[in-house]
């Protein structure tokens, strides 16, 4: 039984293939032709079951590391339940997105999370022949018709780490371990920099690149390395490498600290993780998924930052680590003067 | 920046590509080309991670990873010896084979996709006492060591010795200078090369435990990053002798905490990421080039 | 350690007991962690050639294969065992790039060419260091060829990075700008991933194949790569046609991803080539390094990897599955005696006439 239904729906398939491909052999040279043709077909596919709602989300990088990925997946997981989606993740290799996406659009998905801007090429290909799917590209700076791009602002979220940071530390010395040279990540090893050197002009600050953001050995030697020197306040924007940051930090015991990235992650070392650079991608995805749900989903380009609450520098509960009052005190003061706009935490590093 | 604390991490990231190296030295002596290290190393690595993780004690993962080496050594054998299997051939699909396998257990078992963390893992225990961290240099090769480091390089110095003093050793490079001699002699070359594949296999699998186990208590895909190869190459430059190999092996361990440390200079990343694998480039032309000038030298007399 | 390699002929019949044994021996893994093998085998099938759009992906992931796979084989013909293509591929392609991001202004004509020239005359750089350690220094050109794939990694993202940036955010994952708009190919049909590369791919295997069956030189290459001895003693220099076949290798992977970012991507992005190389000589040792067997073999990995991300995409199994077998049928290859040693060898005969009869049948159906 179940069998015939198999070759039944690969028949079915067969079939759909070819009506398209003969529908696209009789629009002849015109473009819109073959769009037309899905549009309808999506349409008809619609009416039969009314309108389902599907989301999908493709990941550059692998869940489980417990940062912006695993932050992405949980406001999926929440969406879904919430409004009834149902729910894909697809973790395709570098140079396999196109394929991936492509496929999630022919399934009938209607609306697909593209994390981070590796996905943008193949999106803003893609997009164009899907005009019924509804893209969210996080990180970009995509503006197409049926596409959302959402950036954060982690320069403000850093910056009031890194004074933080420069408060907290007993060495004066405070750096990143960075995945990768890249966009976000330069803009946080900025804002952290101008951060520690806004509340501490002597301090001594310093940023590493792992060269990977799935190379949890290369990150703990690199933390090692930096222990060694006499930094004692770390904040990592490495995804999974940062799994081995946790190992260095928690080996070398209580003197050191960590600073989380993404998520609250104070819960991961306690008593080692004072605060953390939280920006809130979890929000981001289920609050999308909630607006497609009622129909006001909108296209464009947006900038969170502290004035949304997307991005904040997030302290750790009394009871696991204590942080003291003032310091919690002068990066309130520090967060109003950026949403006022007296203080422009910096984007870019100098000189790269 | 250039204190003593480099020789610890250096000792440290050369101990796998040695161990692995150490191992496959036997292979070489022995007269068979084994290149699965880097596939034998993470698929130990990995059911060393398994291991600890369902049981607890890091003692059985140690097992476990070695016991997954010798199972690998095992199958490469089966093939090329048994099965008439090209070594190059089977060495190279077998290296992306464990490498797929790995992905493919870490997903099926333990339902992740990327790495594998959790608390129940244990590591393996470093060495550190009060009293050897005060000894001036001393202390900082071999404070904060696991046990496998130490075992490392007795090994590899015990190799030294198993291989030219021993009726054992001198059988097994009767086996790789010249078979056909050594079975007339009644050396059993088969059974030789047979004992040679598993220690060269048990040695990966301890090699890839000390990297998911020793360095972290973790297990990612494709964490071995080409140390398997490396270990492939510094066995070549040795020309299998177990001393050159400890030199070669901490050259390479050098040129890696190198990397960690230059950038604090705030070099380019990717530049200093090179590091390692560019000295095995160049290492080849420098020893190369000498053995060359030697060679010319020996014929010109 | 003994690094000579020959590329020993491998007749239809085992490389289809060694597919039937691995798929076997897959079926086997899938069923033990509790999933229905048949289900996500059919899934692979299906993704790999149940629609038209699936098999335009399958030839998608076949293109670069041609051309990584003629490199492999070329470079197992002669001898040699090229195991950096993928660095010859990532650094010939960047050179491409730079070419094709530079000079907009030429027209596609001379621009596409152009490109297609800087790519394989810097793939053959790359791939002449190895040739120079194993013909000058006398040593192995596998480890420094391995290595330099690592190097050519990290190098090419250094370049990109600190000198061919795209701007704005498409940057942040390390890409150059795109090529001169006249320079990219596009689809054949639209919606479908698949362009005029797969014509160069073909080209690329017919010289192949006359190279090898046609011309003196390919007479020399495969002399010297069954025999040395031999080659050497009917006046055939060695070790020119070592050094000649690893450029002529190199320069073929070069091509491969230079034709790879003209015709898919439009510009260069560091990782944009996940394991071209391996599975090219994969393709290669499947088929035996011979033009035609290269060709179906490079269209049997296409499949495979089409099929394997249905499998990711549609069932719990990961897709590293397609790996596992792949890996397991080359050794099955390789290994051709593993089919008598298990007293498999007469009922193999009788279960590849059923296998290829299924196909024909599973062919039917789809």
């Amino acid at each position: 039984m179940r069998k015939t239904k198999k070759w039944l729906a690969s028949g079915l398939v067969f079939v759909l293939a070819m009506a398209l491909f003969a529908g696209c052999g009789k629009a002849g040279e015109e473009q819109g032709g073959r769009q037309k043709e899905q549009q309808e077909g999506q349409k008809e596919e619609q009416d039969a079951g009314e309108k389902k709602l599907k989301a999908a989300m493709i990941t550059p990088q692998k869940l489980g590391d417990d940062g912006p990925i695993d932050a992405c997946y949980a406001g999926l997981l929440a969406g879904a339940e919430e409004f009834g989606y149902e729910i894909k993740v697809l973790e395709p290799e570098a140079g396999e997105y196109e394929d991936s996406i492509r496929s999630m659009c022919d399934d009938g998905y209607n609306l697909i999370f593209c994390i981070f801007s590796q996905m943008q090429d193949a999106v803003s290909r893609i997009a164009p022949e899907y005009p019924d799917v509804m893209f969210v590209q996080v990180l970009g700076d995509l503006e197409m018709d049926n596409v959302k791009t959402i950036n954060y602002k982690d320069q403000e979220a850093s910056f009031l780490c890194g004074i933080a940071a420069a408060k907290m530390s007993k060495t004066g010395k405070v750096a990143v371990i960075a995945g990768a040279p890249v966009g976000d990540n330069v803009r946080n090893i900025a804002g952290f920099e101008a951060g520690a050197r806004e509340a501490d002009p002597d301090i001594q600050v310093t940023h590493l690149y792992v060269g990977s953001f799935e190379d949890p050995t290369k990150g703990k030697e690199l933390a090692n390395t930096l222990l060694d020197e006499g930094y004692d306040m770390i904040l990592q924007v490495c995804a999974s490498s940062s799994m081995g940051i946790r190992e260095a930090i928690k080996e070398r015991g209580e003197n050191v600290c960590m600073i989380g990235n993404c998520v609250d992650e104070s819960a991961a070392i306690p008593g080692q993780v004072p605060f953390s650079n939280f920006s809130d991608h979890k929000k981001t995805v289920y609050s999308t998924m909630k607006e497609f749900s009622e129909g006001k989903f909108e296209a464009g380009v947006v900038n969170w930052g502290l004035e949304e609450g997307m991005t904040k520098c997030i302290f750790a509960e009394d009871d696991v680590m204590e942080v003291p009052q003032e310091i919690k005190d002068l990066v309130a003061e520090y967060e109003q003067k950026i949403i006022d706009g007296t203080i422009v935490p910096p984007a870019e590093l100098e000189g790269e | 920046m250039l204190d003593f604390g480099i020789l610890g991490v250096t000792m440290r990231m050369a101990t796998p590509i040695l161990l692995a190296g150490t191992g496959t030295l036997y292979n070489d002596r022995a007269g068979v080309t084994n290149i699965t290290l880097e596939g034998s190393m993470l698929l130990g690595g990995f059911f060393a991670v398994a291991c600890s993780f369902f049981t607890g004690s890091w003692g059985l993962a140690v097992l476990a990873g070695i016991a997954t080496g010798v199972a690998v050594s095992l199958v490469f054998y089966f093939l090329t010896s048994v099965c008439g299997g090209d070594e190059l051939v089977v060495g190279f699909s077998m290296n992306i084979l464990l490498d797929g396998l790995s992905i493919f257990l870490l997903k099926q078992i333990f339902h992740q996709s990327g790495s594998l963390v959790d608390e129940r893992i244990a590591g393996v225990p470093q060495i550190s006492s009060g009293m050897l961290g005060r000894i001036p240099i001393l202390g900082d090769l071999l404070d904060g060591q696991t046990w496998i480091v130490y075992f490392t390089f007795a090994f590899a110095l015990l190799t030294w010795v198993v291989l030219y003093r021993t009726p054992f050793g001198l059988k097994v490079l009767a086996c790789g200078e010249n078979p056909q001699a050594a079975a007339t002699v009644g050396v059993g070359v088969l059974k030789i090369r047979f004992l040679c594949n598993l220690i060269g296999g048990a040695a990966c699998g301890l090699a890839g435990v000390q990297i998911s186990l020793g360095f972290l208590s973790l297990f990612t895909q494709g964490m071995t990053v080409g140390r398997g190869f490396i270990a492939l190459g510094a066995v070549v430059f040795s020309k299998g002798n177990p001393l050159r190999l400890i030199a070669v092996t901490l050259f390479f361990g050098f040129a890696e905490a190198m990397s960690n440390r230059v950038q604090l200079m705030q070099l380019p990343s990717e530049l200093v990421l090179m590091l390692p694998y560019l000295a095995v480039v160049i290492l080849t032309f420098v020893r190369f080039d000498r053995l060359r000038k030697r060679t010319q030298k020996q014929e010109a007399c | 350690m003994n690094f000579e390699f020959r590329q020993k002929p491998i007749n239809l019949r085992t490389a289809l007991a060694a597919i039937f044994i691995g798929t076997l021996i897959g079926f086997i893994m899938v069923a033990l962690f509790g999933y229905n093998p048949v289900e996500v085998f059919a899934t692979l099938l299906k993704g790999a050639f149940g629609s038209t759009k699936n098999i335009a992906t399958s030839l998608r992931w076949a293109t670069p294969l041609m051309f990584t796979g003629v490199a492999a084989a070329l470079s197992f013909r002669g001898g040699m065992f090229n195991f950096g293509i993928d660095g010859q591929l990532y650094f010939g392609s960047l050179a491409a790039t730079i070419v094709g991001v530079t000079l907009t202004g030429v027209p596609g004509v001379i621009l596409i060419p152009m490109m297609m020239l800087t790519s394989m005359v810097c793939g053959a750089a790359w791939a002449f260091v190895p040739a120079f350690v194993r013909v000058k220094l006398n040593g192995s050109e596998i480890v420094p060829a391995l290595m330099m794939n690592y190097v050519a990694i990290h190098l090419t993202d250094y370049v990109v990075h600190y000198h061919f940036l795209a701007s704005g955010t498409n940057g942040d994952s390390l890409k150059t700008e795109r090529i001169a708009e006249q320079a990219q190919f596009s689809p054949l049909i639209s919606g479908y991933q698949l362009t005029g590369a797969i014509f160069i791919g073909l080209f690329v295997v017919l010289a192949f194949w006359w190279l090898m069956k046609k011309s003196k030189l390919g007479y020399g290459i495969s002399m010297s790569g069954m025999n040395p001895t031999f080659a050497r003693y009917g006046g055939i220099q060695v070790d020119r046609m070592r050094i000649l076949v690893m450029l002529l290798s190199g320069a073929l992977a070069g091509l491969g991803g230079a034709v790879e970012i003209m015709s898919m991507r439009w510009r260069f992005e560091s990782g944009f080539a996940p394991s071209f190389g391996n599975d090219g000589i994969l393709t290669a040792l499947l088929g035996s390094s011979t033009p035609l067997g290269t060709l179906i073999g490079a269209m049997f990995m296409g499949a495979l990897k089409a099929g394997s991300l249905a499998v990711e995409r549609y069932t719990d199994v990961s897709r590293s599955l397609a790996t596992v077998i792949q890996g397991l049928i080359i050794c099955f290859v390789s290994a051709r005696l593993i089919s008598r040693y298990i007293g498999f060898d007469k009922i193999a005969e009788k279960l590849s006439a059923v296998f290829r009869f299924n196909r024909k049948a599973g062919e039917k159906d789809a």
